[in-house]
């Protein structure tokens, strides 16, 4: 029995950990790491949502089971993770974050729409923030553009460690469509896009298009027709939309652009989609997004205070949307708005305010996954799913503890024991 | 009464006053005397630009000219008490020897919308600097200054600011002042022989300490209260007239300044809550926390014809009828240190009155006619 | 009227009321007291279930059989923690009017807004700087901004200020140029010249020796040096860096003042050096400083900081990564949250105790109040904080705040943060 353990302090270098551990994975897949902890979190989309004295067992990228000690015998052979007191969950998501490159290559702002844009060859895979990022125990994110402009390109759904390269950071590419509404893009220049008329009308021009486009080539694709359609380079990764294979994300500022984007992209385009930020007053239509079942993807910001809210009161926002019955709620960082690491101390802080501290766990795992609908893949410690997975000295939500180890994908990434630690 | 027609019946009353002159009689109107209450439906007898007789039961004289005012609500002419209306636009002194009459400037034409508003007093300031020198009241009618003149110096001017340059100023000011008052109790040093002993020219600053002067002065924030109070504190005497010029924000030190029961002017306006917009009526929470309150019309003469609907307002919202009336005409007066000859319905006082064609805290009321010294000023031509 | 005027009230009222009472009987005296909380006096342990029992002012007595005297304002805190009110070691924007002034002390503006929500936070006292202008720019080379520490005295100006100068910046020692930093050297150096000439006088006069009418030497526009050399004021320096603390260390051993390093990131890296000068720090715990990949020894921020600092007996206080009070909807990075940053001091290992002095008694030392506030002490200002939890727990919000003796916040009277449980 081979003792990975946290907590213990030994002299591999953190390098050769990662390359004994991707060794080992591409030689035998089916070798098994064992966790042992005091507490885990599966925030699994059903079932019990904490285990006492739990194990997770791992084969290869895949987590195999999750369970009580008394339930799970560990193999022979399995490598065992002794975390007798620390709590286990699965790797935080955030959905809104700009740190993937070297942040000053996130605006391309020539033409309103750039649906021709990604941010995948931005990509960083050595870059700082993500190094803290992994340290705050956030595993994977949504890396999208800027909101220069009304539909600035396609994001990046990536991990925050394990790679070298992009392509192995990569969790799917395309992540989402980023479009911003209205303020952030609006443009000063008094060319199209200058008001929410403009910036509206234009992207249903290029909505209409992108539909047609798709149906164009599913037509051919599904041999309804023989007639193969041009290829339009702007209008490639938008089919994705359309067959629901990843979502819309957008920047929303205040309640009617909320409404507008529940508006547009649900009810009339009938895309995937996440309404992001809903700052600024924006839960006073949170009732309209819950009809819908839509997923809001709330912060930087947590409250409202001043702004057009005149009782004086700090209302936090996710307790806002939640109380007017939105289930699919996630929190975001913006990061670097707040810094990527402080995804969990967002959850902390929307605690503070209100929300309850599951679901607030939640809205950083299980939530972000299916909004972004990876959740088959991440989001939640159960079996089949991905091995992202973070130890805590306890409770996450209080800022006194602290991630110790992290795993993406079955490889350990992080781990205080063996390097210094940085956050 | 110089832009507009005269109707013939009035012109006699134009005539400067002679022994024959016949007098002016408001008759069937409800009278807001403002000190001595309510008349539901009196005459108010005028002549020689005064009141001789306000009343239910007024016997009219033969030959007297009537003005029938029934239904109509007739109050005292309104008191602007803090104004830079009438003065010169580039500005005055910054010495408290300056006297605003050097500037009263008699050829502006915004005394029509001031009469139009009900305004037949005004106090005019001179700005500038902490110190910026003594205030006179004038009547917005006449060609001439003197004409116009009412009362000078109706008070001394002051302006604060929480900093140490200004709260030194100030201080500095007080203790010269305080040593002049200390050296003139001394008996005086025998005059030079042959040589009459020359009157010194008053010291405003001193007259003010003294309560001899009135003093108003100009604070924007509420803590320059608590600062202007600070340097006060060795200077205070209960005898001074002081007027607090401030802004609806004040309410924030309602008990400090309500305790000291002190004089204020302010704008007719709600103040908003921070963090909220939530209106408080800061002029009714002043009044009833001690204070007596004074409205600030404001300077700009395009805003004067609200005045009387935004004191309207604050009654709707709760502030009571008898202080919003005075803090129209009365306060203001004594502010302006012409307590004595407007802001009233007595006999004896200037013929200064506002007829209205309803009552005036329903925000709707008309003024129908503006009297100064018994004369027609304005009417509303149907 | 007052039906309008709903929301806010409860505080102004609250506030001002608290300034009448006293001042119309300022002879009798007037007691509160806080019973059955459990008290975290900083200084003296955690004391359960106790009484603080506040006169005028001040702090009369704390324990569980306290005698009340007749007339006492009672207040069952029962279940709460009842905590020094919080001390914020360095802000901006807080406390002060419109005006340009030489003196803070008469630029005060008690009735700012956001001093509301620096009570709903349980910050009773603030080190303030107004920039530029100020009287030490004129007087004295090398200082250029007038300092103060100063209560949230809402509504009342006779009780908010602490002392005025707080302390003396010489922040430009490490950012100015050579020749500020000559122009720094040579006025401790001719302040060190002045106290012995005045010693010298001193001890000449009582010999007998001096001539007659011999004046004592002048200080001049050296008089704030004095002040520094003689441990009467604390020097000010912004040192993120080991080089910044490197240079401050350099001259705070040569001249031995009391000096205070500001915003320290690279601390962790020389603790017994930062120890054997003698200073207290002034940090973040959650503030980022980039390694230095060209540097041969560690560099870069470490959220163990505060842990290694206390370990090698360095005493500092904690300040929010932003040092104002912002209402713009992001949460727990401003003075609002100031113990939650103390909280992440404790994530990087440091003892509870040492966290909760970080923003309290020690904070009060860094600001050289100590003597008045930071703990609660029979004496001391009744500037007191009653929690509804562990005050570096994450939820835990501020149900009552005393500032001298006086009720400044209520929560429940509040609209801010009633709604919360």
């Amino acid at each position: 029995m081979k003792h990975l353990a946290s907590g213990i302090r030994g002299g591999v270098p953190a390098l050769l950990l990662l390359a004994v551990a991707a060794g080992r994975q591409e030689t035998n897949t089916e070798e098994i790491i064992a966790i042992r902890c005091e507490k885990i979190v599966t925030a699994a989309i059903e079932g019990p949502q904490t285990i006492q004295n739990g194990v997770i067992l791992i084969r290869g990228r895949k987590i195999l089971k999750v369970g009580p000690a008394r339930d799970i015998e560990i193999p022979g052979d399995a490598t065992i993770v002794e975390a007798a007191h620390r709590w286990a969950l699965p790797g935080f998501i955030d959905l809104h974050c700009h740190i993937g490159g070297s942040m000053r290559d996130i605006n391309d702002m020539v033409h309103p729409a750039n649906p021709e844009l990604t941010t995948r060859p931005t990509i960083d895979p050595d870059n700082e923030y993500l190094k803290m990022a992994v340290a705050g125990g956030v595993t994977t994110v949504l890396y999208i553009p800027g909101s220069g402009t009304n539909l600035s390109g396609f994001g990046t759904l990536m991990h925050t460690a394990g790679g070298k390269t992009i392509d192995e950071l990569i969790v799917r590419f395309p992540g989402a469509m980023k479009v911003a509404q209205a303020w952030n893009p609006e443009r000063g220049g008094g060319d199209l896009g200058a008001s929410r008329m403009g910036m509206w009308w234009s992207l249903r021009q290029l909505l209409d298009r992108a539909k047609a486009y798709d149906e164009a080539w599913t037509a051919y694709e599904t041999g309804q027709t023989r007639l193969k359609p041009d290829r339009k380079g702007d209008l490639d990764h938008m089919r994705g939309l359309f067959q629901r294979k990843y979502p819309v994300i957008i920047h929303t500022a205040d309640p009617r652009d909320v409404m507008g984007t529940a508006r547009m992209f649900h009810d009339e385009y009938r895309l995937p989609c996440i309404i992001s930020h809903g700052e600024f007053g924006g839960y006073k239509v949170a009732g309209e997004l819950a009809k819908r079942g839509l997923p809001a993807n709330i912060g930087p910001r947590l409250y409202d205070f001043r702004i057009l809210v005149d009782e004086g009161k700090v209302y936090g926002i996710p307790t806002k949307y939640r109380e007017a019955g939105v289930e699919r709620l996630s929190l975001n960082t913006d990061a670097p708005v707040i810094p990527q690491e402080d995804l969990c101390f967002q959850a902390s802080m929307a605690v503070r305010f209100g929300l309850d501290p599951l679901d607030a766990i939640r809205a950083i795992t299980i939530e972000p996954a299916r909004a972004v609908l990876i959740d088959d893949r991440l989001g939640s410690l159960e079996p089949g799913k991905d091995a992202d997975i973070l130890l805590t000295t306890g409770n996450p939500l209080d800022v006194r503890n602290h991630v110790t180890w992290v795993m993406i994908g079955g490889k350990v990434v992080y781990d205080t024991a063996k390097e210094r630690r940085r956050y | 009464m110089r832009y507009w027609a005269i109707p013939a019946i009035l012109w006699a009353i134009q005539e400067d006053s002679t022994p024959g002159e016949p007098a002016v009689a408001i008759t069937g109107a409800r009278i807001l005397t403002v000190t001595k209450g309510e008349i539901v439906k009196g005459t108010i007898l005028l002549r020689g630009g005064k009141i001789e007789a306000v009343g239910a039961d007024v016997q009219i004289p033969d030959h007297a000219i009537v003005v029938r005012a029934a239904d109509w609500v007739a109050l005292p002419g309104f008191v602007h008490p803090y104004t830079r209306i009438g003065g010169s636009a580039s500005g005055s002194g910054s010495k408290p020897a300056h006297v605003a009459k050097d500037e009263l400037n008699p050829a502006r034409d915004d005394y029509r919308a001031v009469v139009r508003s009900g305004f037949t007093t005004l106090a005019l300031y001179p700005n500038g600097g902490p110190l910026s020198g003594q205030s006179i009241a004038y009547k917005p009618r006449g060609v001439t200054r003197e004409q116009m003149m009412l009362h000078s110096p109706a008070y001394l001017r002051m302006n604060m600011e929480a900093s140490t340059a200004v709260k030194q100023q100030l201080q500095s000011a007080f203790e010269a002042a305080r040593r002049a008052i200390e050296a003139s109790k001394k008996p005086p040093a025998p005059a030079p022989p042959g040589k009459p002993a020359e009157p010194a020219a008053p010291d405003p600053i001193a007259q003010f300490l003294k309560g001899e002067l009135r003093g108003v002065i100009e604070l924007t924030q509420p803590a320059e209260y608590l600062h202007f109070r600070q340097v006060m504190q060795e200077f205070d005497d209960p005898a001074q007239k002081l007027f607090l010029a401030l802004t609806p924000e004040f309410y924030r030190a309602k008990d400090v300044m309500g305790a000291r029961k002190e004089r204020l002017l302010m704008r007719p306006e709600p103040a908003a809550e921070p963090y909220t917009r939530a209106p408080v009526n800061a002029a009714a929470e002043l009044a009833e926390a001690g204070c007596e309150v004074g409205f600030l019309p404001g300077d700009n003469p395009s805003e004067l014809p609200a005045f009387l609907f935004r004191v309207a307002r604050l009654v709707k919202l709760g502030l009571a009828r008898e202080t919003a009336l005075k803090a129209m005409t009365i306060v203001p007066a004594q502010a302006a240190g012409v307590g004595d000859r407007v802001g009233s319905l007595e006999p004896g006082k200037d013929a200064d009155i506002v007829l209205l064609d309803a009552d005036p805290w329903t925000g709707t009321a008309r003024i129908m006619k503006v009297f100064i010294d018994g004369k027609i000023e304005f009417e509303l031509k149907p | 009227m007052k039906a309008i005027n709903y929301q806010l009230a409860a505080i102004g009222i609250l506030a001002v009321t608290g300034v009448g009472a006293q001042e119309s009987s300022p002879a009798k005296p007037s007691y509160v007291a806080l019973i059955g909380g459990d008290v975290e006096t900083v200084t003296d342990g955690l004391r359960r279930g106790a009484t603080v029992l506040i006169k005028d002012d001040k702090i009369l007595e704390i324990g569980r059989d306290v005698d009340l005297p007749e007339g006492t304002v009672r207040y069952d805190v029962t279940g709460k923690i009842v905590a020094p009110g919080f001390v914020a070691a360095e802000t901006r924007g807080l406390g002060l009017g419109r005006a340009r002034s030489q003196k803070i002390a008469d630029a005060l503006d008690p009735y700012q807004d956001t001093i509301q929500l620096a009570l709903a936070s349980g910050i009773t006292s603030a080190y303030v700087e107004s920039g530029s202008g100020g009287t030490f720019e004129d007087r004295t080379e090398g200082v250029s901004a007038t300092s103060a520490v100063i209560k949230m005295s809402y509504g009342n100006l006779d009780g908010m200020l602490v002392r005025e100068p707080a302390a003396v910046n010489l922040s430009s020692w490490i950012s100015g140029t050579a020749a500020q930093r000559y122009q720094i050297r040579e006025s401790f150096r001719k302040a060190q010249e002045f106290i012995e000439k005045l010693k010298d006088h001193e001890s000449r006069k009582a010999a007998g020796k001096a001539r007659p009418n011999e004046q004592p030497p002048k200080a001049d526009a050296l008089e704030l040096y004095v002040q520094l050399l003689r441990g009467e004021i604390a020097a000010r320096m912004r040192a993120p860096t080991a080089d910044a603390t490197f240079a401050a260390l350099a001259l705070i051993n040569e001249f031995r003042f009391k000096a205070v390093l500001l915003d320290v990131c690279e601390a962790w890296t020389m603790p017994e050096e930062i120890s054997r000068a003698d200073c207290l720090c002034v940090m973040t715990p959650r503030r980022k400083w980039p390694q230095d990949k060209a540097s041969n020894r560690p560099s870069g921020s470490s959220i163990e900081q505060a842990a290694i600092l206390r370990r090698a007996g360095v005493r500092f206080a904690v300040v929010p990564l932003a040092a104002w009070i912002d209402t713009g909807g992001i949460a727990g990075r401003d003075l609002q949250t100031l113990p939650i940053e103390a909280a992440f001091a404790v994530r990087g290992g440091l003892d509870e105790r040492t966290a909760l002095a970080s923003i309290t008694i020690t904070a009060a030392e860094v600001l050289g109040v100590s003597h008045r506030v930071g703990s609660l002490e029979a004496g001391k200002d009744a500037d007191i904080v009653v929690l509804n939890g562990d005050p570096l727990d994450y939820r835990t919000l501020v149900d009552l705040t005393f500032v001298n003796g006086r009720l400044l916040y209520d929560r429940s009277k509040s609209p801010f943060y009633d709604h919360l449980k």
